[in-house]
Order: structure tokens, then sequence, then C-alpha cells
């Protein structure tokens, strides 16, 4: 983390993303532990907490759901990251449409957006370009809830 | 022609620390008023300070992304 910070420093960003990460099958709870072990250590107001894919390379990863991240930070991070394409992910891998699992983060205080696509019923996200042939994302849905933001930034094909 | 309304967002593009070739594209399009900031994700690595000096030197507003599972 020491050189993100030195980086955001150094640059005067006043946003820095960051992920959850992964598990090993059986980890939650202490993956959860450490998240706020970490958390408690490098308690910094720029981190914005992003949403990810369902899994990784076969492992679980934390931060899928809107209510996951809520209950992630723990009041310790005040703004999120909503990334379109890790939701496209997760709601195929949960089999939830992208309307349900969008709608939650609605109520996210969502300080940054990420926005690339992925293809059509991938749980994996591979940040294609937005006019990628055979990209899933539901664009009419990405539109209106950015529409339904004073939405600060985003940031295209951001990881 | 009248002038177009002020974005109620701001616009961003990607780039690693190791990508600084883009930077002159990226420069470019901040310069047209086509984007607004770029996105730095971090890559840890012997050039990590350099490229975060030569990032710097280009002037555009940023935010940072921490090192994520795919990079440790």
């Amino acid at each position: 983390m020491s050189r993100t910070f030195e980086a955001a420093d150094t640059l005067g960003a006043d946003t820095i993303v960051i992920h959850a990460g992964w598990y090993e099958p059986g980890g939650r709870p202490a993956a959860r532990e450490e998240f706020h072990r970490f958390l408690d250590s490098y308690p910094d107001p720029r981190f914005t907490l992003e949403n990810l894919p369902a899994v990784f390379r076969g492992r679980p990863m934390l931060g899928t759901t809107a209510e996951e991240l809520v209950n992630l930070t723990d009041g310790r991070i005040q703004g999120f990251c909503l990334d379109f394409a890790h939701l496209y992910c997760a709601a195929n891998c949960l089999r939830t449409p992208y309307s349900r699992a969008l709608e939650p983060f609605r109520a996210l205080n969502i300080r940054h957006f990420h926005l690339s696509n992925t293809e059509e019923d991938s749980i994996a996200d591979h940040h294609l370009p937005l006019d990628y042939p055979g990209g899933g994302l539901p664009f009419p849905e990405v539109v209106r809830c950015i529409q339904a933001r004073r939405i600060l930034r985003f940031a295209g094909r951001g990881l | 022609m009248p002038e177009s309304e002020p974005h109620p967002y701001r616009i961003g593009a990607t780039l690693r620390t190791t990508d600084t070739e883009l930077l002159p594209g990226l420069a470019a399009l901040h310069a047209r008023g086509d984007i607004d900031h770029i996105q730095v994700r971090i890559i840890p690595g012997e050039t990590f300070r350099r490229d975060l000096a030569t990032i710097a030197a280009a002037g555009i507003p940023a935010a940072v992304h921490a090192p994520h599972h795919a990079t440790g």
C-alpha cells in the first residue's frame, strides 16, 4: 500500500479505489476479518471500495453485492465505486437479473463508476471495449443508473 | 451555436503506472476536454517511481487505483 499512498500523494488524488480481494473456499470469515484489520491499519478518507465479480479464477471474491460492500466497510469507508461489468459478471454467476443486482447500489454513496464491457453471460470480467461485438452489458440499465446519480466521475475500462 | 452544457459527471480513462507511453494521447484528450481525469492503477515494480514521476509531469488530474488481485 505504500506505493499506492505515494502515488495518491504525488498526484494529488482525492480517490483511492480498492478491492476487498478474494479468498480460498471456506475462508470467508477470515478474509473479512483480514479486510477489517487492513482498514484499521490504513484508515484513509480517500478509500473508495469497489464491487467485484463473484469469482476470480475459481476463487470466491469479497464485496460482490451492495449489501456485502456496506457490511464489509462497517462504516470505515464512506464512498463506493460501482463497476458495471463486475456487477454483470456477479449477476450472471449468482443467476440474478441485472436490474435486481443493480437496484441496491442506488442507496450507496457512489463516488466513482467503472465502465467497460464483457462477453454476454460471462462470469469473468475482461475489461472489453464498450462496443465489443458480443458484449453483454445491458447499457439501457447502466445509463439509467448513471442518469439517476449526481455522479462525480467514472473511468472507462477501469479495472 | 450555443455552448454545450457542462457535464454533470467527470469522464476518465484508466492507465497502469507502466503505461506511460499512453500519456501523450491521454494528455491530448484532456486538453481537448474529452476526458477530465485519468485513473492510475498502481503496478508495483522497479520502474514505479520513474513511471509515477512521468505521470505526474503530465499534469492530468488523477484518481488512484490500488494494486489488485491480478497484480499483487
